[in-house]
């Protein structure tokens, strides 16, 4: 029979570990915006060399499996460089390296995709090309992208799961140890299941919300 | 003012202006038509450096802005260009566009500039648009703020290419108003037209343009009523003046 209520006396952990997941996911999603903006430009930008760098950089983080990276940053790093890194670190590095490659090529669409007439406008009335990108080109290209970016943070919540792998206390590592405990395997997983689909869902939300607000220059 | 001298742009194999000189003077209103793809914008896009010249100089002010080393940028804040297809910031409201570049490359406060914008905006008879995103707008709205955005740079030449080509035949009027009304204030103004009737109506100099050469010159009497070549006879009999 099933039996939630051997879970209770483990609900104060679980608040713990779903702040964890957020953490995770909110760190590691800064970091993929930032590094894919970057990445974005120079893969747009005239230096070849740059340009390739760029493109090779996607291709690795997009061409292996996200637990092979965090694996490796977490238990490689120690090894080449003495530095002993801490679950926390290794995830929001790998998480955020990686989701850096997609959300760059999100953006580059989005930026590819702002008509060729927004810049000559700018140019044309003497505005450096620095400013012009985060005033007029950014903005746009963010919102040309934004359905393709709330999905990469929606991806980055749900593979914030994998650091349960290395060790860190988050939701779905809590409902392995409560299912350890108890025996009480499915209302382990599916209280997991069931907070992130909530997480995925308000996510959702704010998401539309974002949309609304970009849509009034519709 | 304006001094360009042996002008040739290609792009790729294909060339587009071929020695292409002329002179403008300060507070000279000057036409260039032609057919399409005769090189018309090409040359005015040349003139604040949207295309990059080939060969030749363009002298402004004295000053060779083709072959220098003076900041891109500073020569296309006083030569600003409206164009056929309005080029308004779509993440802007119609105020935003007109005081963005004031503020950022001539450093006016936010009150300077949106000062000046409202009385621009005044003048174009768009003064309850100033809080609505251009695609709020009409295309001769658009058009009529763009004009306005560029004079908020106070440039020493206006550029215009093709300003009302894509524009509704009921919405040519307002737009053409606008110019005809700037030409009478001693602006420098540079237009690429179709419009042969307002052409011969507000320019002092209008300019032939036919495969990349600029074969006719002279005032709109000369050039539309005397043409020298066999080319501008042909191309002002095919259409309506």
């Amino acid at each position: 029979m099933l039996d939630f209520s051997v879970l209770e006396p483990y609900f104060p952990l679980l608040a713990s570990a779903v702040w964890i997941t957020l953490k995770f996911t909110f760190f590691s999603t800064i970091m993929g915006f930032l590094g894919g903006f970057v990445l974005a430009l120079i893969t747009l930008s005239k230096s070849k060399l740059l340009s390739f760098l760029a493109k090779v950089y996607i291709s690795v983080f997009r061409g292996t499996p996200l637990l092979v990276q965090l694996m490796l940053i977490y238990f490689a790093t120690p090894q080449l460089t003495g530095y002993t890194i801490s679950a926390l670190e290794a995830g929001v590095l790998s998480f955020g390296l990686n989701s850096a490659a997609y959300i760059s090529e999100a953006l580059r669409g989005g930026i590819l995709a702002v008509d060729k007439g927004q810049w000559e406008g700018a140019m044309s009335l003497g505005v450096p090309k620095h400013r012009f990108l985060l005033d007029i080109i950014l903005p746009q290209a963010i919102k040309n992208a934004l359905p393709s970016l709330v999905n990469e943070s929606i991806m980055l919540l749900k593979d914030s799961s994998l650091v349960s792998v290395i060790g860190v206390a988050d939701t779905l590592r809590w409902a392995d140890l409560i299912q350890a405990k108890t025996f009480r395997a499915f209302e382990a997983f599916i209280v997991a299941a069931a907070v992130y689909y909530v997480l995925v869902m308000a996510l959702n939300f704010l998401g539309s919300l974002l949309e609304k607000k970009v849509r009034v220059s519709d | 003012m304006i001094e360009i001298q042996h002008l040739s742009k290609s792009f790729g194999n294909l060339e587009v202006l071929k020695d292409v000189s002329l002179t403008i003077n300060k507070g000279e209103v000057v036409t260039i038509i032609g057919s399409s793809g005769s090189g018309k914008s090409t040359l005015l896009r040349c003139i604040n450096l949207l295309e990059h010249p080939t060969g030749g100089t363009i002298l402004f002010e004295g000053q060779d802005i083709v072959n220098s080393k003076i900041k891109i940028e500073d020569i296309r804040k006083n030569a600003c260009m409206v164009f056929q297809h309005f080029n308004l910031f779509a993440n802007m409201t119609v105020l935003e566009n007109m005081t963005y570049a004031p503020r950022v490359v001539n450093k006016l406060s936010k009150v300077e500039a949106t000062e000046k914008a409202m009385k621009l905006l005044a003048k174009v008879n768009l003064s309850d648009k100033a809080n609505e995103y251009p695609s709020r707008l009409s295309g001769g709205q658009k058009q009529r703020v763009a004009i306005a955005r560029a004079l908020c740079m106070e440039p020493k030449v206006l550029l215009l290419d093709e300003p009302t080509s894509a524009l509704d035949p009921e919405m040519v009027k307002e737009v053409l108003d606008v110019i005809k009304q700037l030409a009478n204030t001693g602006i420098t103004m540079v237009l690429v037209t179709h419009e042969m009737g307002f052409a011969k109506d507000v320019s002092d100099t209008v300019y032939f343009m036919d495969g990349g050469y600029l074969i006719e010159s002279g005032t709109p009497e000369e050039v539309f009523n005397h043409p020298k070549t066999e080319r501008a006879r042909k191309f002002l009999a095919s259409i309506l003046v």
